[in-house]
């Protein structure tokens, strides 16, 4: 059938024309049709399948807004189950602008305490007033509702939790503390954030197209913490280093300190401090010097107390000979370009006659002979230059020199502890080591898990590695207890009463890296320490930075401290006190100092 | 008159009822109030005007459409005056004086006059058989234009539109030259430039710019266009559930109930919910094409054809609207927007082409 049209513009009637084929035309119109229902689909295909994510998205960020609302947290505990850290309920309140009168804002931002103009909010569809609405809070705004003077529809209220550390500045470096943002920002919080925090609600605060809030969706809440952590410290022993440490600041006038007490076999931190102090539930107002942790990041130039660790590398490697002396120059030895001083003269003396007087002469000329491989090879094998792997963030390595890389002056004065630096938790696990038969502890504070129910989980112990000999270290075990015990000791003040301690002081001037000095107006004293003597239960590190005055240093200031903190934490620990045999002499040990230094 | 007894269109009237059900809960979906019950306040509005269309359909059904052929020019002409006499009685609504208020509720003579128009357009092809001269196509063309023009001074530029496909169909169907038919395209493009400087408006000029580039005033004229793109798109495969629709529900949409219920659908049931929409009307449009075919006169293809364009129209024109490539014209979705008229007319309309198919048996 052919098509043709009838009535051409101007042609006017013609009669003999067949009729139009009405059935191709209409399968044409039908095709026309179907071509034009087919590219509204093809556009619907691309805007609810194609593009449906970036348009969904537009729909939700027009709408609403996420708020995160912190779940509870779960408790922190010491080795006792005394509560350190805990998640106490508090309210969210938020509210919709627009609904409240000026006045009614004002009465808001006053009961709530949020110290804010909420009249220049007006035209937020949601203005969260407070996250940590008490109970009293909560009280003074359902006042204002019920008042009529904030309309009960524009204030919106949800659970929330926030964290409180009820024994307020204590261990506060250790635990760290939580922001507002529910992110934990210092310490074990941080350390331990994934075990402690529950995952943060989502609530969605929804908007019309007014811009005016209209609802809150909100996910399932979560009222129970996942994890709660158990800690090795023991709060009353984390007191008593922390009360004499200030009391020791107070003395000195100090301006920092750092303090450590340590069980040298499992690695247990059971007191970690550091001084000055902040209180976690007011993080926002702390110093920056309060909230370094010293004892794990607190570097200095440990000075003396390096000594017994030079000593431990002399003798396992093979450099220490009984009985052999080095002359020890009355006090002053000008050697390579400059002179060392000892702060009091001394003639020859053994190598543990050396520790006990504290000779920098002394130990500068035993530890010549020792090649640099062995010499920081075994202080590495102690721990120094690295971290100690203590389950906190941002410890410090500390900085040991490179074998081969070390100029023959700084090498000299390694040896007595300067031009290189430690933290105080380094220089207890080294000494730890000795303690503990040679084997290097791993510190750390985490005990235990309870995840459900009431059983806590014993958390692992990370396994010690062996640096010393144990012959090695039983020698140097006596030795240090010469430090203490010795008439001439530098130590004598780190007597505890009915035990034998073995331990050594270390006075350093203080290094100032940032002006690339020594500051010779202030000094690190410091004390590090283990009792009994016989079977080490404790290790103890004390470290203050104290103002230059004449006669003081590590055996003045610092081992009281550690004697102080030795005595109160073997009590609290029921550690007996051995028969006291009195005053063993070691093979070649201190006594007769005294009648060559008198030479 | 005479009633044609058992012989109706049921497909044809179940799909007209799923799509007026489906607009009864879309309407009350956009219109939604919280404390209120499922259905609201205009969904048994809209209920109630489908029950009257149903009527409308079941009467338009059993007359003869050589009987409605009768009374064409009877209707056109008061047509035409209700439609002239509009601007005197009408208070302008949105800017529009399209209503006539008889208190319960209110009529708008444009969308029942669009099947009259089909009506009276279809009787004039069909009384000359075979040719299409150039003075029956200025005819053709005038009857569509008179009432094209009196609505377009309402003004209602949408139903305007809607028109055009009508023209184009019976003209065609008519027997109108390809070549004829180019030359009005052609006439027609040229006449754009003249409607734009000339005629349209600063406003329509706008929504016509914001079709091709919405961010331009993503506050202002291109509000509608996005947040009606966002809905549909947001809505994705499935969509966010009945009664869930955020940017309804929020009042993000603008015209939710009339205009744009189409994206209220595509957000709440998402492309699932589109396709079935557009697969009930393709049913309608299809069948009445099936009439055109069975009918037995040129009468009747004319009027099946003339109702299928012109609903087609109106169905692409919203369509095209919602998914955001034609301009914002207010032009309602046949049977889903809320509106009594629109509904009525519907009815109406296919009620006209079932009452085709019914008398395809019958020797008058």
């Amino acid at each position: 059938m052919t098509v043709r049209a009838v009535g051409l513009p101007g042609e006017g009637e013609a009669p003999r024309r067949a009729a139009p084929s009405l059935g191709v035309r209409r399968r044409l119109l039908l095709v026309t049709l179907l071509a034009v229902g087919a590219a509204i689909g093809l556009r619907l295909v691309r805007l609810q399948v194609v593009d449906h994510e970036p348009l969904a998205r537009m729909a939700r960020a027009q709408a609403q807004s996420v708020e995160e609302i912190p779940g509870p947290r779960g408790d922190i505990v010491d080795r006792h189950g005394r509560l350190l850290a805990i998640s106490t309920p508090v309210r969210v309140l938020a509210i919709v602008p627009r609904l409240v009168s000026d006045r009614g804002l004002r009465e808001l931002a006053r009961a709530s305490r949020c110290g804010c103009d909420l009249r220049r909010h007006r035209e937020r569809a949601w203005r969260i007033v407070q996250r940590r609405c008490d109970a009293r809070c909560v009280a003074a705004v359902e006042e204002l509702v019920e008042r009529g003077i904030v309309p009960r529809g524009a204030v919106h209220w949800e659970r929330a939790y926030k964290r409180e550390y009820p024994l307020g500045e204590l261990a506060a470096q250790t635990l760290g503390f939580v922001t507002r943002d529910p992110g934990a920002l210092e310490g074990l919080e941080l350390a331990y954030n994934d075990l402690l925090r529950s995952p943060a609600r989502r609530i969605v605060l929804v908007r019309d197209a007014k811009n005016q809030g209209v609802a809150v969706l909100g996910g399932p809440r979560t009222d129970r913490a996942p994890a709660a952590l158990m800690l090795t410290l023991d709060v009353r022993i984390q007191r008593v280093l922390e009360r004499a440490l200030d009391s020791a600041m107070a003395r000195h006038g100090a301006e920092s300190g750092a303090g450590v007490v340590l069980d040298p076999r499992s690695g247990d931190l059971l007191a970690l401090a550091s001084r000055p102090a902040f209180d976690p539930n007011r993080y926002w107002k702390a110093r920056d010097e309060a909230l370094l942790n010293r004892p794990l990041r607190g570097e200095f130039e440990p000075g003396s107390v390096i000594k017994p660790l030079v000593a431990a590398a002399l003798v396992e490697g093979g450099f220490y000979r009984p009985g052999r002396r080095v002359d020890c120059e009355h006090g002053a030895w000008r050697t390579r370009g400059r002179t060392i001083h000892d702060v009091h003269g001394w003639g020859a003396l053994t190598l543990p006659e050396v520790l006990a007087v504290s000779s920098n002469i002394g130990i500068t000329k035993f530890a010549r002979p020792l090649p640099d491989t062995a010499l920081y090879g075994h202080l590495a094998a102690l721990g120094l230059g690295r971290r100690t792997g203590v389950d906190l963030q941002g410890e410090s390595p500390g900085r040991l020199p490179r074998p081969g890389r070390v100029a023959r002056i700084d090498r000299d004065s390694n040896a007595f502890g300067y031009s290189l630096s430690v933290t105080p938790l380094q220089l207890a696990v080294a000494y730890a080591t000795i303690a503990a038969d040679g084997l290097r502890p791993v510190p750390h504070l985490a005990r235990a898990v309870r995840r459900d129910g009431d059983r806590w989980a014993p958390l692992p112990v990370p396994a010690p590695q062996r640096a010393l000999s144990p012959s090695t270290a039983a020698l140097l075990r006596r030795w240090l207890v010469g430090v203490v015990e010795d008439r001439h000791g530098t130590g004598s003040r780190a007597r505890v009463p009915g035990f034998r301690v073995a331990g050594k002081t270390g006075t350093a001037w203080h290094h100032d890296p940032e002006r690339g000095g020594y500051d010779r107006d202030r000094l690190h004293a410091t004390f590090a320490g283990f009792a009994p003597a016989e079977q080490p239960r404790v290790v103890v590190v004390v470290s203050l930075l104290v103002p230059r005055r004449s006669n003081e240093g590590g055996g003045t200031v610092a081992a009281p401290v550690f004697a102080e903190v030795m005595g109160e934490t073997l009590r609290l620990l029921r550690v007996d006190a051995p028969v006291r045999v009195r005053r063993q002499t070691p093979d070649d040990g201190p006594r007769r100092i005294a009648a060559r230094s008198a030479r | 008159m005479r009633l044609a007894g058992e012989v109706g269109d049921r497909p044809t009237l179940l799909m007209l009822l799923a799509l007026g059900v489906i607009g009864v809960i879309a309407v009350s979906s956009a219109t939604h109030d919280p404390g209120g019950g499922l259905i609201s306040r205009e969904g048994w509005r809209q209920l109630v005007y489908l029950v009257i269309g149903l009527g409308v359909y079941l009467v338009a059904e059993r007359i003869d459409y050589h009987d409605w052929a009768d009374s064409a020019w009877f209707l056109y002409g008061a047509g035409l005056i209700v439609l002239a006499a509009l601007p005197l009685v009408a208070r302008p609504i949105n800017g529009a004086r399209a209503w006539i208020d008889l208190g319960v509720f209110r009529i708008q003579p444009s969308e029942p006059m669009k099947a009259v128009v089909v009506l009276a357009a279809a009787t004039f092809l069909a009384a000359t058989a075979g040719k299409l001269s150039f003075r029956r196509l200025v005819t053709l063309g005038a009857l569509i234009g008179i009432p094209v023009l009196l609505i377009a001074l309402q003004p209602d530029l949408g139903t305007v539109l809607t028109f055009v496909p009508l023209f184009v169909a019976l003209a065609w169907l008519a027997g109108i030259r390809p070549r004829v038919l180019v030359v009005l395209a052609l006439i027609g493009a040229l006449l754009l430039p003249v409607m734009w400087f000339g005629v349209l408006k600063d406003y329509q000029k706008e929504r016509i710019i914001t079709v091709f580039d919405p961010e331009r005033d993503p506050t202002g004229t291109g509000y509608q266009v996005i947040q009606s793109r966002i809905a549909v798109g947001s809505g994705g495969f499935a969509g966010k559930g009945l009664f869930r629709g955020s940017q309804s529900r929020l009042d993000f949409l603008p015209a939710r109930q009339t205009d744009f219920v189409l994206a209220v659908i595509a957000e709440e049931t998402g492309f699932v919910g589109v396709l079935v929409v557009f697969g009930l009307y393709a049913g309608l449009l299809f069948r009445a094409f099936r009439t055109a075919t069975v009918a037995r006169d040129r009468l009747g293809t004319f009027i099946a054809v003339g109702v299928a364009s012109l609903w087609a129209g109106q169905i692409f024109v919203n369509a095209g609207m919602v998914a955001g490539i034609l301009p914002t014209i207010g032009v309602p979705l046949p049977l889903l927007s809320y509106g009594g008229s629109s509904v009525i007319a519907t009815f109406l309309a296919f009620g006209l082409v079932a009452s085709v198919r019914s008398g395809r048996y019958v020797n008058a």
